[in-house]
């Protein structure tokens, strides 16, 4: 069970390391929803990196479903935004639909998926001993894979609002990067 | 914002060296403040140039 919380985490992190890469490959600044989706996302993934890194607890799986029913409604919120046609959309569409879309599903499915995990009571039951070998390189990816994308947000963050509230339309870095041209 | 994700390293970090208990208060506190600042988006305090 160690292995596929580690599994769903990094699914997770991919999601949002998507979501980088389109910001500096198509030069897509992202709105401050875009970053509040991503903060659930980092929010979920970090309940089942816990449960990768440890044993699963349902207090872990509590911040996971936490952070993705708020993911999923920042999400929707920027999903109602835009749904009366006429009305534009945010960023280019991957595959069909907008990233505040996929992150809408992503949080359904992850919410389904913690629903249906959480039925197996005997994950929790009380364990001797070291976690396998597999599980525990496993957490550890995890949590090193959140670890760099937080902080490469952090610095991406900072570059794009410095100091300040972030813009509602960014157009361009206010920070150190205000020079970058894509 | 960029706070939060630095909220959210510290979290990561913590719980990469044991100290799961801070990180989950650390992480739980990281889920507050998205919440937060959610909740001052929802106030329409922003304008979208549509």
């Amino acid at each position: 069970m160690q292995v596929l919380n580690a599994v769903a985490a990094t699914v997770l992190y991919g999601v949002v390391a998507g979501a980088f890469f389109i910001q500096f490959a198509d030069s897509e600044l992202p709105c401050p929803l875009c970053l509040l989706i991503r903060l659930g996302m980092l929010g979920a993934a970090f309940g089942l990196t816990l449960n990768a890194l440890w044993r699963p607890r349902p207090l872990h799986y509590g911040i996971a479903i936490l952070g993705a029913v708020l993911g999923g409604a920042i999400s929707l919120r920027q999903v109602a935004l835009h749904v009366v046609p006429g009305t534009g959309s945010y960023g280019s569409a991957v595959f069909g639909f907008h990233l505040y879309t996929w992150a809408f599903i992503v949080f359904c499915v992850l919410l389904l998926a913690i629903g249906a995990v959480l039925c197996f009571q005997r994950q929790f039951d009380e364990q001797q001993g070291d976690p396998p070998s597999l599980a525990r390189i496993a957490g550890r990816f995890a949590a090193v894979a959140g670890l760099v994308l937080c902080f490469a947000n952090v610095i991406a963050v900072a570059a794009e609002c410095d100091v300040r509230a972030c813009p509602d339309n960014p157009t361009h870095y206010e920070g150190p990067l205000r020079n970058w041209e894509g | 914002m960029s706070l939060v994700f630095l909220a959210f390293g510290v979290a990561f970090l913590l719980a990469l060296i044991g100290r799961v208990r801070p990180a989950l208060v650390v992480g739980l506190v990281g889920l507050l403040l998205t919440a937060l600042m959610f909740r001052y988006h929802l106030t329409d305090r922003i304008e979208l140039d549509l």
